[in-house]
């Protein structure tokens, strides 16, 4: 892993396994699995790794294995076709991580559409109905009828959808299908399919390394870590200074601890919905506990109002910030540009994304209502410009050297700096893509992250009649824009149910076994196993 | 779900064929109308006679062809316009208040079009055929149709077509 690199560390797997034996424990890779790209059983069982064979397996783990899971199932697969490979302990863990060290924890709401629902492959009744069945309450509804013009979007709580994936997981027998572990690589078999290879945790095996060879596999692991801005993380690295300068991603309550201690200066790198949460969290703490907190925010690109090259396509913005309701345009999911995304090729795909991409932050009453008190008061101020260099500064401050349009420069001193901008690591950070890169055919797409087709199966590694297929965060690029988000993994999920049902591996869901499948799920019924 | 031209249509065919026919079946008998003759309001189904016919019969023609008209002219000329408002949003989405409200002018332009006489069942009826649409119960069909079929446009429907919200509301 790169050292500007943040690890995701939602769980004590992730890092790669540490070697308790050394090279005498039985079972490992060999040179020559290594390097060859396409492995016979036999070279397999050479290095003495046990093999297991299962129709399919899935990698990761996350919410992403945890939708497709949910689909199959749906569609009449039983617990023993399919392994989730994982070192998470449920599905949610990576993203409750992530979410909590940006502030969202479990009572606060998400930045996701009513109806994308990771417990319900449907989104009927959605997220709103629920809340307001559960909590005897018409606002949820009215909120989602009326939205985004006379309401803000409804947003689920992140406890809500965590508490609902945890009941459907237990109602498709999820955790029956989980092995733990870290998987290193997945390789092309001889004769079609694959080898996917595991490394359970210490003392779980006899052996090193565990051989799961499959006809399909799908890979869904989300991001290898979130990435520093450059000029922050050279002046980590040259004063080795770890407590003032944080990144949204990484847990930094120690920040906000301080500022309860004794006033302070906080800078915010970025203009996307974690500088709005973080923010948030600034605002509250400053109102709840008569904080005399300033808050400095940097915008690389300060929006003055709705921008766009012409009429029909100008995002609302303003204050600094670009307005958009989730983190593409609605239609990406199932509209006008779900459409688009699919008809487009190369550079053209490329254009739209750029087009359509761009940080943003939703509209909320409350932040609105917050950062104008703050303009008005004096204690939130905004900047604009990109930063020269990171230095120390005097009395315990970390000074950002900020170069204006015209070249001026001007020095912005803080106690902290809380980056929130964002940046993903690039794949090949992580071990197992830059495996597929390196010997399984596979390709990057317009915005360097794995190709894939329409259909999901990742270009270039087919085994037939074997195939891998691939969603998430790391797919960006392809088809289809939305893949990072619950409901794009949910399309994503539609997508290889429909491509596995078409090489016979479940039943294609049709309007009966759809409506006689969400009864089921109405009533919590389990899933036979 | 965030509409396509063609899902727009799709759904609109689909959800007006389906539980429009079937609330339209419903409740056309309990229409409260003022009938030609000295009886005054009172229920469709309560009337003796209507021109000689059945007047459940008559009053049935009446509202299948306000259901005709709503599909058939939503689709050439509603469906294109709101698609055509819709590429000024950002989003290219359309909220669900939008979906109801606009049951507003469609109301008024199946009223206006079912006074054209091709299009009225009692076309030939002569110089009191407006009160062959009567307003209150057309008020009371097409408000009630319009919400029913909106609500579940805007969930149930998604029950028994998995894939339709991902597909902009095509069902084909």
């Amino acid at each position: 892993m790169a050292e500007d690199t943040i690890n995701i560390r939602s769980s004590e797997l992730s890092d790669p396994m540490p070697d308790p034996t050394g090279p005498t424990q039985p079972g490992d890779l060999n040179d020559a699995l290594i390097a060859t790209d396409v492995w016979t059983d036999q070279m397999v069982a050479d290095a003495g790794i046990p093999i297991v064979d299962i129709p399919m397996v899935s990698v990761g783990g996350g919410i992403g294995s945890f939708e497709l899971v949910d689909h199959l199932r749906i569609a009449g697969m039983s617990t023993n076709q399919l392994r989730v490979l994982s070192n998470l302990d449920v599905p949610w863990q990576t993203y409750e991580y992530l979410t909590k060290v940006s502030q969202v924890p479990r009572k606060e709401r998400l930045r996701s559409d009513s109806q994308s629902m990771p417990d319900n492959i449907w989104g009927f009744p959605s997220f709103a109905f629920r809340e307001a069945w559960t909590e005897k309450t018409l606002d949820p509804i009215w909120n989602v009828c009326t939205e985004p013009i006379l309401r803000d979007y409804y947003t689920p709580r992140a406890g809500h959808v965590f508490e609902t994936m945890e009941r459907e997981a237990h109602r498709i027998s999820y955790f029956d299908m989980c092995v733990k572990g870290q998987v290193r690589m997945v390789r092309r078999r001889y004769g079609g399919g694959y080898f996917t290879i595991l490394t359970p945790p210490q003392g779980a095996a006899a052996t090193k390394r565990i051989a799961y060879r499959s006809t399909y596999v799908h890979i869904s692991v989300g991001y290898p870590g979130v990435k520093f801005l450059p000029d922050l993380q050279a002046y980590r690295t040259a004063y080795d200074d770890y407590v003032r300068v944080v990144n949204a991603y990484e847990p930094h309550e120690h920040v906000y601890e301080e500022l309860k201690r004794k006033p302070g200066l906080v800078m915010i790198r970025g203009g996307g919905i974690v500088a709005s949460r973080v923010l948030q969290r600034l605002i509250d703490d400053r109102d709840a506990f008569g904080l005399q907190t300033q808050i400095l925010h940097l915008f690389r690109t300060y929006i003055t109002g709705p921008h766009g090259p012409n009429i029909f396509l100008r995002r609302p913005g303003g204050d600094g910030w670009a307005y958009q309701g989730f983190n593409w345009p609605k239609s990406t999911w199932g509209g006008a540009y779900k459409y688009r995304f699919e008809k487009l090729e190369g550079d053209a795909r490329k254009e739209l994304y750029e087009q359509l991409g761009g940080t943003n932050t939703p509209i909320r009453k409350n932040w609105m209502e917050q950062l104008a008190r703050g303009r008005r008061e004096g204690w939130y101020r905004t900047y604009v410009g990109t930063v020269d260099s990171v230095v120390p500064g005097d009395d315990a401050t970390v000074v950002t050297r900020v170069k204006a349009k015209d070249g001026s420069i001007l020095e912005v001193p803080a106690h902290f700096v809380i980056d929130c901008t964002g940046l993903e690591a690039d794949i090949r950070e992580h071990r197992l893509y830059a495996d597929l890169f390196d010997h399984s055919g596979a390709q990057r797409n317009v915005l360097g992250r794995l190709d894939t087709e329409r259909t999901f199966e990742v270009r270039g590694t087919q085994s037939a009649p074997g195939t891998i297929y691939a969603a998430g965060s790391m797919t960006l690029g392809n088809y289809f824009a939305g893949i990072d988000t619950f409901l794009g993994l949910q399309y994503a999920a539609v997508r290889i149910m429909d491509d596995l049902a078409s090489r016979g591996f479940v039943k294609k869901i049709g309007p009966l076994r759809s409506s006689s499948q969400w009864w089921k799920w109405a009533r919590h019924k389990p899933l036979p196993k | 779900m965030t509409p396509v031209l063609l899902g727009r249509i799709q759904t609109r065919l689909f959800v007006l064929g389906t539980l429009g026919a079937v609330w339209t079946l419903i409740i056309t008998p309990f229409l409260w109308v003022d009938p030609p003759g000295p009886q005054g309001y009172t229920f469709v189904f309560l009337i003796d006679d209507m021109l000689g016919q059945s007047p459940v019969i008559q009053t049935y023609k009446l509202t299948f062809a306000a259901l005709a008209i709503t599909a058939v002219f939503g689709c050439l000329f509603w469906d294109p316009l709101f698609h055509f408002l819709m590429q000024f949003r950002w989003e290219k989405d359309w909220p669900a208040l939008f979906h109801l409200l606009s049951g507003i002018p469609e109301g008024i332009s199946t009223f206006l079009l079912l006074h054209v006489a091709v299009l009225n069942p009692f076309g030939d009826i002569g110089p009191d055929k407006e009160q062959f649409v009567p307003v209150p119960a057309y008020v009371f069909l097409f408000g009630t149709t319009w919400i029913i079929t909106w609500l579940f446009a805007n969930g149930p429907m998604k029950i028994f077509f998995v894939r339709w919200r991902f597909f902009g509301g095509r069902l084909i």
